[in-house]
């Protein structure tokens, strides 16, 4: 916090800053993240403001800000490839994107592929949110392991145990929709290797993907 | 083979053939448009205004890449089954770029609409977002949270089953 206040202001730190930040808030306990949390919003709210005087705008470049302004019909296609899970995070995250991420019809294609059948349009218009819940419902308490959250954490430190039970039954639709999720991260080389339940099963994600594609 | 002059927002000139500026269907109409307006034997140049230098060469590379023999072209039905897994790989590593590289390129395959690219970018992004937290989301898209307190609340209540418990992350 020292350093930052230090550095502070200098236009050329603000790259420095930004690295100091994130590691820091890995590193410190949850009061002390709030407050440099609070610290550095208001630090770069300050920021912005000097330079919308000096009318030289923000430049997205050295913020690292730079897909904020997506075209709605962009966001669409974006999301368009998310999994359920993702989908259901990128809901929470701001006023535009939960319109769009809560759509039904979103929903409703998730569900006609984890039941591997389409859906008759008539048989569940009744209720509002029916298939969002409905896929809820097959997550719930599922979801939060198969997340391999923070730059897979998650994955690194093994696979998750209801993987185990799920690869048993090879068909299982709902494996497809968890492999999906976290072979992305596998198979893009984020930079750690396949967890040991797929290995040697590079064929058989591959098989579950394709639907998805 | 025609060959095509494609001119950048900073002047630069590219020299591709019209088969492959012919991916993107904003040249493709302006193509017709000047070829009824020059004639067939006056050079080609289009004008690309939106697009800068250093992402349009990435995007021809990718309309090359996408054109050569063998490609899926529209009419071509036959595709060999090694030749298009070749193309999954390239578009794979096509896409190993920063965030910021990957906007201007979404931007690009916006503007000049060429769909597979398009889809492509589109995956990129998705792929950005699997696997993080909603704070993290914003963060990394320069995002602001201006859900109010009481609707935030609710929105994280429906979608709870996805989301990893903060304070459980924080204490590890």
């Amino acid at each position: 916090m020292l350093a930052l206040r230090a550095c502070d202001g200098l236009e050329r730190n603000r790259e420095a800053c930004k690295k100091l930040v994130t590691e820091a808030l890995k590193v410190l306990p949850q009061a002390k993240r709030k407050q440099l949390q609070r610290f550095v919003k208001t630090q770069s709210i300050l920021v912005s403001k000097e330079h919308k005087r000096a009318g030289k705008g923000l430049d997205s470049a050295d913020q690292g800000l730079v897909l904020a302004d997506l075209a709605p019909d962009l966001v669409a296609a974006v999301f368009s490839h998310l999994g359920p899970c993702s989908l259901a995070v990128a809901a929470c995250v701001c006023r535009t994107w939960r319109t769009d991420a809560s759509k039904e019809s979103r929903w409703r294609s998730i569900y006609e592929k984890a039941h591997g059948i389409p859906v008759r349009a008539e048989s569940f218009t009744s209720r509002k949110h029916y298939f969002r819940d409905s896929v809820a419902e097959i997550f719930k308490g599922k979801g939060r392991q198969c997340l391999p959250y923070r730059s897979g954490r998650r994955l690194r430190d093994g696979c998750p145990i209801w993987l185990d039970d799920s690869v048993d039954h090879d068909s299982s639709p709902l494996l497809c929709l968890f492999v999906k999720e976290v072979t992305a991260y596998i198979v893009e080389g984020k930079g750690f290797a396949l967890p040991p339940l797929l290995r040697g099963r590079h064929h058989q994600v591959h098989q579950h993907i394709g639907p998805w594609n | 083979m025609r060959t095509v002059i494609l001119r950048s927002s900073d002047g630069a000139d590219h020299i591709v053939s019209s088969e492959a500026a012919s991916l993107s269907r904003t040249v493709q109409s302006l193509l017709e448009e000047l070829e009824a307006k020059e004639g067939e034997e006056s050079p080609l140049i289009v004008p690309l205004p939106n697009v800068c230098d250093c992402t349009l060469r990435k995007v021809l590379q990718y309309c090359i890449q996408h054109t050569e023999p063998g490609t899926n072209l529209t009419g071509r039905i036959h595709v060999s089954e090694t030749r298009r897994r070749d193309l999954e790989v390239w578009d794979r590593n096509y896409m190993l770029v920063s965030t910021d590289e990957l906007y201007h390129l979404v931007m690009a395959a916006h503007y000049l609409n060429v769909p597979g690219l398009l889809e492509l970018c589109c995956e990129g992004i998705a792929n950005l977002i699997r696997g993080k937290s909603p704070q993290h989301v914003r963060q990394h898209f320069g995002l602001v949270n201006n859900f109010e307190k009481a609707e935030e609340e609710d929105i994280r209540r429906t979608n709870l089953w996805a989301l990893v418990d903060e304070k459980e992350l924080a204490k590890k």
